[in-house]
């Protein structure tokens, strides 16, 4: 059966949305009622979805291959191309609406110079207007598409997330990273401080405050007109400006990190290709992954920089403590009363106790040391000892001590 | 020879930081020494400029990772049967993460690279005939695994496997940057073409990552 081109592209020009929708989502229909419930879903309120099959299986819109009806491979592939062109307004047609400002700029500050040299004229005043008028339009024409862009964008990230086929997320991916590399860092970089938007409006701005700043350079009307344009410049530019900043914090780090990783994909899989081949020597691994492995070899092989080494780890900066070749000596102790009478308690009996208590504490106690052991002894223990009556001088150093003579006797001595 | 004397020659301080001697060790013996690594890699990290001056006085260069690792370059390098295995062992497990990461909930690999936990039983590299091949190639057998394992660790590449599972440590990035060498090296498709005409073969990559990647280039459809 011949078919009419013409009459195809007519039906793919007025049922876009519907055919767009079949080759994307469509994987065939097994029976009529399965096309007509899909058109149904896509078109409201379809009076005729009979019709609409019949035509679609007339015109080729719609084949049988090999049992279910589906869109022909070309005209999916026809979509696709159409949609990835043509729903988003190319970078270059956005830099052609700033070239057009630009123009614009420049006619205004030709007006501006003239106005300058020549003074007022209501033919004049009229092309001023005209002029900011359309200044005015032109500057919403870039915010829209710019707009529309970024919000198609912000779609398709979206879509992707939410898609859950393996197979389709890779095309989504895809496509995503072509929007993120040739619509939205083309449109930033016409956007961005030094890119050629901010300039032209920073343009139209020092001269619509020109024209408003300067009392009756222009007409009250105009001046007026020139500050609603600076004021709507501002705000446009601000606004553009804040959403490709979002779309850009959106889309960039899901698309610098397919990138990298479809990159290491690439070096794995050239890298397999090689093993698989045999050629592994050609990843010349010792250059890309040098890795020092310097188990059994000395330190180093100059004898001067091991004991340099040797010297090096066993250096700090605080030297360790010097311990004396000797060992401490011990402390004496002091004699106590009791320490006394535990050792005459051991010795047979004592004449005379305070010289005998002389005698034993050999560390040169003073005699009033000597005197208070004398006293606490005898206050700890009476029972062994007694004084004779005889008064007998005990010299200590300088010092005379005149006292009863204390002896002790123990009972084991009766 | 007089220490003091010559310590300040090099640039270093009198003092030498407290974990020198094993870290001059562990890095010798290829480590690469990561913030798991505990003192070692907080001294390294402490006193950065006096071990880089002292290591480079003896010839070994020390090189910090932007992922936080430190490790040595220099002549004695690792024998390449070993290396070749454990490559080959990385480029399968890569590639079965790129080829599944669409079934994953982060729809990427790279970035939970460190926090994954790979089971041994699940590893690919003996699933497809194909892999075995690869594998037989460079001598390893499913029994291996272990030792390849064993030896990436004693780099500091992978934490010791515990549970029959493992995940790699920061130092893994030393092979993904080497991996994406291989992809940016233009001298590559040169050698890769020639190989390709020598087996009668076409394909080298799958198409799918030449896209991706020529997109991204900007080299794309426009």
């Amino acid at each position: 059966m011949q078919r009419n081109p013409s009459e195809f592209i007519l039906f793919v020009a007025r049922h876009y949305h519907l055919l767009e929708a079949m080759c994307r989502d469509c994987t065939g229909f097994e029976t009529d009622d399965e096309i007509a419930a899909f058109i149904c879903s896509r078109v409201d309120q379809d009076t005729n979805p009979a019709w609409k099959i019949a035509e679609m299986k007339r015109l080729g819109v719609l084949i049988q291959s090999r049992g279910p009806w589906s869109p022909p491979p070309f005209l999916k592939t026809f979509i696709d191309a159409l949609h990835d062109r043509h729903v988003l307004a190319t970078p270059d047609v956005v830099r052609g609406w700033v070239d057009q400002l630009h123009r614009l700029a420049r006619t205004l500050d030709c007006w501006l110079e003239e106005r300058h040299r020549l003074g007022q004229s209501e033919a004049a005043e009229d092309e001023a207007r005209e002029l900011l008028d359309e200044i005015g339009d032109t500057i919403f024409v870039v915010s829209a598409t710019i707009t529309e862009n970024i919000e198609c964008i912000g779609d398709e990230v979206a879509t992707y997330r939410a898609t859950e086929d393996t197979g389709r997320m890779r095309q989504r991916l895809k496509r995503l990273v072509g929007l993120y590399n040739d619509y939205l860092l083309p449109i930033i970089g016409v956007l961005e401080v030094d890119g050629p938007f901010r300039a032209v409006t920073q343009q139209i701005s020092t001269q619509c405050a020109r024209m408003a700043g300067r009392p009756g350079f222009v007409s009250p009307d105009l001046a007026e007109g020139a500050r609603r344009l600076r004021q709507h410049v501002a705000w446009l530019r601000r606004t553009i400006l804040r959403q490709a900043d979002e779309a850009n914090a959106e889309l960039a780090p899901l698309c610098t990190a397919a990138a990298r990783e479809s990159a290491i994909a690439r070096g794995v899989n050239r890298a397999i290709e090689l093993f698989r081949h045999g050629r592994w020597e050609l990843l010349d691994l010792d250059a890309h992954l040098p890795i020092v492995e310097d188990q059994n070899s000395s330190l180093a092989d100059d004898e001067a920089i091991a004991a340099f080494m040797k010297d090096a780890f066993s250096f700090s900066d605080q030297p360790p403590p010097i311990i004396e070749p000797n060992e401490p000596a011990t402390i004496p102790l002091p004699w106590t009363p009791n320490a006394l009478r535990n050792r005459l308690l051991a010795e047979s009996d004592v004449g005379d106790l305070l010289r005998w208590i002389t005698a034993t504490c050999t560390s040169g106690e003073r005699a009033e040391s000597t005197i208070n052991l004398l006293h606490g002894l005898l206050n700890l223990e009476q029972e062994y000892a007694s004084a004779d009556g005889a008064i007998n001088a005990y010299r200590f150093g300088s010092i005379n001590v005149e006292t009863h003579q204390w002896s002790w006797r123990t009972r084991h001595g009766h | 020879m007089d220490t003091e004397a010559v310590l300040p020659k090099i640039g270093l301080q009198p003092s030498l930081p407290s974990q020198a001697a094993s870290v001059f060790r562990a890095l010798r013996l290829g480590r690469h020494v990561c913030q798991d690594d505990g003192d070692a890699y907080y001294d390294l990290q402490r006193h950065e400029e006096a071990y880089t001056a002292l290591f480079a006085a003896l010839g070994y260069p020390l090189n910090r990772h932007e992922q936080g690792f430190y490790y040595f370059t220099g002549e004695s390098i690792l024998s390449s049967k070993r290396l070749k295995q454990a490559t080959l062992f990385m480029l399968v497990l890569f590639q079965e993460l790129d080829d599944n990461k669409f079934n994953e909930p982060e729809r990427a690999w790279e970035r939970t690279l460190l926090d994954r936990r790979f089971m041994l039983r699940e590893l690919p590299h003996f699933a497809t005939t194909h892999r075995r091949a690869l594998m037989n190639e460079v001598g390893l057998t499913a029994d291996d695994i272990d030792r390849v394992l064993n030896f990436l660790q004693r780099l500091g590449v992978v934490e010791a496997p515990t549970d029959n599972a493992f995940h790699f440590k920061p130092p893994v990035y030393r092979f993904v940057e080497m991996f994406l060498q291989f992809a940016d090296d233009k001298h590559w498709s040169a050698l890769l073409d020639k190989t390709d005409d020598a087996n009668g073969e076409g394909a080298r990559t799958r198409p799918d990552e030449d896209e991706l990647i020529d997109d991204v280039a900007g080299e794309g459809d426009s």
